[in-house]
């Protein structure tokens, strides 16, 4: 095996052990939840029983697709292409196979979790701005 | 906890988003003037043709300028996509017409840019622009000179030949001369 791979394992079996117990979680919602891991600047996707790890460009890029799925178009259509999406980003090896009812509690996950980001982001510049 | 986002760019998503776009406009430019150059070389307009060849690299130069930006930002700089530019023009004066609409249109989207950056507060990116909207001083009064020409000099007898031959000259003055 490659070494990248190993490495990517090994950093998976880490993250996998150490879930949740842990780390910060930056959103949860009914169908999952969003945890960081300072550590490694990385994010991760707790969702449908299974575990994803993502950089943050990453994570930006699933959100930006998922936002993307037309849900009107999905439910009115009678195509049964269209009772699923399937939703693939760089950078993220788990494809998503998901019918409407999840498509949107993803949408929903993902949004709350980037909400907090950016929260976050403007704690950081407020705090940032009282020390000088 | 560590702030991602600002670690992985200064910029945020809209501004990355507005100056890829901006990219695209300058790219879309570029291709344009060259188009522009094309039908004058074969319509026997050799002089602006040689001019609207200078004007599409310097596009060019603009839009790799904000490509620089971007990714020295943390951003990602998209390569952009140029499609469906026109051949075809009706007139040798209509060349024109278009090139000012254009460079009117580069200088809104400017316009529009720093307005954004005021909202976000980002003023290393407004900073930045500055020099973009010095630039489009000089890019309208260009294209703006060149179509008065025909209003000055007339399209009739050599006047299309004079019209050409002055439209390489006409140059920007920074200073005010008296
Ligand atoms: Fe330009
Ligand atoms: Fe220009």
């Amino acid at each position: 095996m490659h070494y990248q791979q190993i490495s990517s394992l090994g950093s998976h079996l880490f993250y996998m052990m150490h879930t949740a117990a842990q780390l910060p979680e930056i959103y949860t919602s009914e169908a999952g939840a969003v945890y960081q891991c300072d550590r490694h600047n990385r994010l991760m996707l707790s969702f449908a029983g299974e575990l994803t790890v993502l950089k943050l460009d990453a994570f930006l890029r699933l959100k930006r697709s998922v936002d993307k799925i037309d849900l009107d178009a999905m439910a009115s259509s009678p195509d049964r292409s269209s009772d699923f999406s399937i939703i693939t980003v760089c950078g993220c090896d788990r494809c998503f196979v998901l019918p409407l009812t999840e498509v949107y509690a993803l949408k929903e996950l993902l949004s709350g979790a980037k909400f907090v980001l950016e929260l976050n982001s403007m704690l950081h510049e407020c705090l940032n701005a009282s020390l000088v | 906890m560590k702030d991602l986002l600002r670690l992985r760019t200064s910029l945020s998503e809209t501004i990355e988003q507005i100056l890829n776009e901006q990219i695209k406009m300058e790219a879309e430019a570029s291709a344009m003037y060259l188009a522009m150059s094309s039908w004058c070389d074969r319509n026997g307009f050799d002089f602006s043709a040689g001019y609207f060849k200078q004007q599409s690299d310097e596009e060019r130069e603009h839009m790799l300028r904000l490509f620089k930006y971007v990714s020295d930002m943390g951003g990602r700089a998209i390569s952009p996509s140029v499609n469906n530019i026109q051949v075809e023009f009706d007139s040798f004066r209509s060349v024109f017409e278009q090139a000012l609409q254009q460079e009117i249109a580069v200088t809104q989207s400017f316009n529009r840019i720093a307005d954004k950056c005021q909202k976000e507060k980002d003023y290393v990116t407004f900073t930045f622009l500055q020099w973009f909207l010095k630039e489009q001083i000089e890019e309208e009064y260009v294209a703006r000179r060149a179509l008065e020409l025909f209003e000055v000099i007339g399209e009739e007898g050599t006047g299309q030949y004079e019209i050409d031959k002055r439209v390489p000259k006409i140059k920007y003055e920074n200073e005010y001369e008296g």
